[in-house]
Formats: C-alpha cells, structure tokens, sequence
C-alpha cells in the first residue's frame, strides 16, 4: 500500500471524495485489508481526539465580552485609507523602474538608428550645422535629431548601457526580495 | 445565545451592522463564537489562560479589520484565521503552561480510579497533540474539533488543498505512532 492512498482513504473518511472517486475507494477497501484497517485506525483516532474534553474555569461570557468591548478602539475611516500607502508602494517601485529602464533602451536604439538617417553622422559628430542641414530634413526628423543631441550624454556606448541595465535588474531583484520579505511578515502577523 | 440557534441571515446582519460600528451588533458576534474560538486556540497551545486571552486579541483585531471584510466571504473562515494568528503571537510572547488541571474531566458519581484513568489518557493526548509542528496541529484542530472541510481550511489558511491534505495525513499518522499504546488500550 503506497502513501498516496493513505490520503485518498482519508479524504474518504472525512467526507471529501466525489461519489466516483468514493466508489472506487470503496471498491478497493473491499479487496484490501490494510486499507480497511488504516481506515479503522484512523476512526478510532478521531474518536480519542473528540473525547478530549474541553477546558473548564473559563472567565464568564458576559466578563469576557465586556474585557473585549472595553478593548475596542473607535474605528476612524481616513486610517484606512494609511495602510493602503506602503502597499502601492510596492507596487510603485518597479512601475518607476521599468519606466527609467525603457526610457534608456528607447535613448538608445532611436540613437543607434539615426546614424543612418543621411547627414545625421555630421549632425551628431558637430561637424556640421544644424541649419545647414535642417532645411533638407523633414521637420519632424530634424526636432528628433535636435532631442538626440540633448540626451546623447545618457546614451554612453555599448558597455554603459549594460552596466545600466544590469543596475536596474539588481535594482529589481532587491525589490522582489524585500517584496516577498514584506509578504511573509505580513502574512503571519497581519489581522 | 447559541450559534445553533442564529440563522446565517441574522449572522449576516449582525456583521454588516458591526462593519458599520455597530458595538451591540458585535457583541452579540463575540458571544456567538467566543466558546469556538477559545476551545480551538486551546487545543493549539494547551493552556486556557493563554487561549482566552488570545481569543480576546482576536475580536480586538477583527473589530479593527471587520470593514476589510469582503462580501460574501466567510466570516468564521476568516475569525479562524486572524485566531490562529493569535495564537501564534501571543504563544511566541509568553510560554503557555500546559495544565491538565483546566480540563473540565470531572462527572458526578464516577470512581476515582476512572477519573484518575481519564486525565491520564487526556494529558497523553493532550501532550501528543501539543508535540505536533505548528502547521499541522493548526490543520488537524480545524478539521477534527471545528470540522472545516478541506476547501474552508485551505482558505482559512491561505494554502493549497493538497497542502491540507499531506499536512492532516502527517498529524495523523504521527499521532497514530504516539498513541498506539493508548488506542490498543480502549
């Protein structure tokens, strides 16, 4: 007899089965006998369980009732509104960070295809003016190399943009810890 | 006033009342299940000062939490569940002594050698449960002495089904072990 039947008989003891499953229990306990002696055990278990009495010297309902009623706090509905502000926190933290992350990687692709873009290179390396040039670009292309220029500096080359990434994915990863941290304390000691 | 006797409708009225402030209406919650909550958190840490005044901490908080409380959910599920918090809390805070002594064994007109029998085999099976991990004392309680099924246990303790399961099939066969002895006795 396997384990795995164990739990099925006592699922059938405590009423859990579906009637087709509890037949086919049934059907086996007919032809086993160390099931149908696990299931015997298991009742009278229960039944030395149950005949633990319950504790006496109990304070009186009505003391008891009155110690919780004078423990009882006024409830203030703006409070409720507080706890709320940590939890969106949470969630806050890697909204911003995906934000900066797909900010930087936009930088730097829409960089990386201007180079292509004819007379973009003598733009970008300054040895060109910008009015020299403008004139022949169509205007939304030329307010884009215009905004490229401004954020060249974050677009640092190859190694920086992985060193950026790479900070941002820690970045995440210590979220997600103290993330899973927060639930588990939550869990156990919240309500 | 005996749980028995309240209707689910009444129940439902009395905690939609509380939510809203209600200190009569929740009362009224707190005597419906005050003897339910005390036996379950006594049968967690064997001592009954200890699990009234953990049953007590729990009505503080669900008085506090009752607004959270979503439609439709079951409030004894949920009173279960802020109680074996308690329970715990209040158990890591100060050791629970585990007296025999608070049993209610005593029956009128019965033999002294059967009394002294009795609170030997309910101090075994009291140490037998006590000597269980936490988390599968909580799962046998629930079903045994609160008769949860496996689906209420499972949300009561925010676990799977197959979870309740291996964990009572655990506490079961460990108790088995333990009380062997005991169980070829009677």
């Amino acid at each position: 007899m396997n384990g795995h039947l164990e739990i099925w008989i006592e699922a059938y003891l405590d009423d859990e089965l579906s009637s087709l499953h509890r037949h086919q229990v049934e059907a086996h306990l007919g032809e086993c006998q160390p099931c149908r002696a696990l299931l015997e055990e298991r009742k009278n278990l229960s039944a030395l369980l149950m005949a633990l009495p319950d504790p006496a010297n109990l304070k009186s309902e009505a003391r008891f009732v009155a110690e919780v009623g004078l423990q009882l706090k006024q409830r203030r509905k703006a409070l409720q509104i507080i706890p709320m502000v940590p939890d969106l926190g949470w969630y806050f933290i890697p909204v911003v960070l995906l934000l900066v992350l797909t900010f930087f990687q936009t930088v730097a692709i829409l960089s990386n295809m201007l180079w292509v873009v004819p007379g973009a290179k003598l733009i970008l390396l300054d040895q060109v003016s910008l009015v020299s040039v403008l004139p022949s670009l169509p205007e939304p292309l030329s307010a884009l190399i215009n905004m490229m220029d401004l954020l060249s500096p974050l677009n640092g080359g190859f190694f920086t943009g992985i060193g950026a990434g790479l900070l941002i994915s820690l970045m995440y990863v210590c979220w997600l810890v103290g993330w899973w941290v927060w639930k588990q304390r939550t869990a156990v000691s919240q309500v | 006033m005996m749980l028995e006797a309240v209707s689910v409708g009444d129940e439902s009225k009395l905690i939609s009342l509380a939510q809203e402030g209600d200190r009569q209406a929740f009362a009224e919650l707190v005597s419906l299940y005050r003897l339910r909550v005390i036996n379950m958190v006594y049968r967690m840490c064997g001592d009954a000062r200890v699990a009234e005044d953990a049953a007590q901490e729990a009505f503080i908080r669900v008085w506090q939490h009752l607004p959270d409380l979503r439609p439709g959910s079951s409030f004894r599920n949920w009173l279960y569940r802020i109680a074996v918090n308690s329970a715990l809390d209040i158990t890591r805070r100060e050791k629970p002594n585990v007296d025999i002594d608070s049993l209610d064994l005593a029956s009128p007109g019965e033999h002294l050698e059967v009394r002294l029998e009795r609170r030997e085999s309910a101090r075994e099976i009291r140490q037998a449960v006590l000597s269980l991990p936490h988390a599968s004392r909580v799962v046998l309680i629930l079903r045994e002495y609160e008769g949860l099924s496996y689906r209420e246990i499972a949300a009561t303790l925010d676990i799977s089904i197959g979870t309740v399961m291996s964990r009572l099939h655990y506490a079961r066969t460990r108790l088995v072990e333990i009380l062997r002895p005991l169980m070829e006795a009677t």
